[in-house]
């Protein structure tokens, strides 16, 4: 009986020494700060609500003549497409940055349902998939999987990390030029509708007339200009993410360091408070 | 170049357009009032061509399939830091649309691969920006 209590006790006390050891050579508190503020950067909540189904519908007014109402009309059908595409890359990448979080100690369920039907190939209507960017997205699919299944068993989320990198930097980067070349677009927009403004309201006969011009003019700038600086922010904030993706790899601490948490605690808090103001 | 670059080398092709439309729209909006109906028209629609310019390269960038990027990217990179220096400066309408022209030629001349219209359009519209 004593040596069965003497036993348990010595087991005890290796238990806690092997995760008092385990717990000394890494600290994952920066680590799991960053990826739960990133995966909430890349919640459903937060795929831009103005998209290109919305653009479309815009510029066929804002660009289009005519003198029937049917001038105007817009076909969305490919835009759709493209925002689909917009969605599952910020579905891709929540699902990644939840895995991350989980792996480095967070206890929240993980939806691993929004893995599937990853990016495909192909060309929707005047969008491209390459193979390159299908690639990157199925590789972070992957490796989504594998931190949440064979991932658990294995800790070492720095060799992680560093194997992940360039599906990470790929999808990140794809990500921020979409949105970069929707926010010109957009900017194009009110170029033109400047430009109309500006002459019609010239040519008007009328006060009421040139005051109607002035009232729409005002309302759709205000609105898009809206749309751009949230648009900025979401650009903002996913350089934030590589910045500190990149930080994380580049420590040789094993996050140990005052100054690496120091600078991620930073950038978590500038990426939380640009998550929260580009939300919709 | 990898596809990467090249749908980043678009990108940046438009907003270089984007922003000299915007600029030709800002000239046009504070001088209106001065203006002749005909240099408006003039002004307009080559603002017009200018922004459809823009768009073209943006959609091109989301394409990700861009033809001799190499070859143009240099030229455009040296020249674009000096368009936007002194785009800005532009004060006069004839000076504008002379500019405009030399824009236009070099955004047909990069959509339809005719590499030698690049440094022709370049040429004309920094030397209207500097003179």
């Amino acid at each position: 009986m004593h040596y069965i209590i003497v036993t348990i006790i010595r087991n005890l006390v290796l238990l806690v020494a092997a995760a008092g050891l385990f717990t000394s050579c890494v600290d994952l508190k920066a680590v799991n700060t960053y990826a739960e503020s990133s995966q909430k950067s890349f919640l459903a909540e937060n795929v831009p609500a103005y998209g290109y189904a919305a653009y479309v519908y815009d510029s066929a007014y804002i660009f289009g003549v005519g003198r029937f109402l049917k001038y105007y009309d817009a076909d969305s059908a490919q835009a759709i497409g493209f925002d689909t595409i917009i969605a599952k890359e910020y579905s891709l990448l929540a699902a990644y940055f939840n895995a991350l979080a989980k792996l480095s100690g967070s206890s929240e369920t993980i939806h691993a349902d929004t893995l599937t039907g990853a990016l495909a190939a192909g060309t929707y209507g005047s969008f491209t998939i390459t193979t390159t960017e299908a690639g990157v997205a199925t590789e972070l699919g992957v490796a989504a999987k594998f931190l949440l299944t064979a991932g658990i068993r294995d800790k070492d989320i720095k060799n992680n990390l560093s194997k992940n990198w360039p599906a990470v930097k790929g999808l990140l980067d794809t990500l921020a030029l979409h949105h970069s070349n929707l926010q010109l677009k957009i900017a194009n927009l009110q170029s033109n509708l400047e430009l109309r403004s500006d002459t019609l309201a010239r040519s008007a006969s009328t006060a009421a007339e040139r005051w109607s011009v002035v009232y729409d003019y005002k309302e759709k700038i205000r609105e898009l200009s809206a749309v751009i600086h949230k648009y900025e922010i979401k650009r903002t904030m996913i350089a934030n993410i590589l910045k500190g993706y990149q930080k994380l790899l580049d420590d040789d601490s094993h996050w140990k360091s005052k100054d690496l948490k120091d600078k991620i605690g930073r950038l978590v808090a500038e990426i939380n408070y640009l998550s929260n103001s580009s939300k919709n | 170049m990898t596809t990467q670059e090249n749908a980043q080398f678009a990108n940046s092709l438009g907003a270089l357009y984007q922003g000299i439309a915007q600029q030709m729209g800002t000239f046009l909006h504070a001088n209106i009032d001065t203006m002749t109906q005909a240099q408006i028209n003039t002004l307009a629609d080559d603002q017009g061509r200018v922004l459809s310019f823009s768009n073209t390269f943006l959609t091109l960038s989301d394409n990700i399939a861009f033809a001799g990027s190499d070859a143009c990217f240099a030229a455009i990179t040296q020249a674009t830091a000096e368009i936007n220096a002194d785009i800005k400066k532009i004060d006069n309408i004839n000076k504008w649309i002379t500019v405009a022209a030399g824009v236009i030629t070099m955004g047909a001349a990069v959509v339809s691969g005719n590499l030698g219209g690049v440094g022709t359009g370049l040429a004309s519209f920094i030397t209207a920006l500097k003179s």
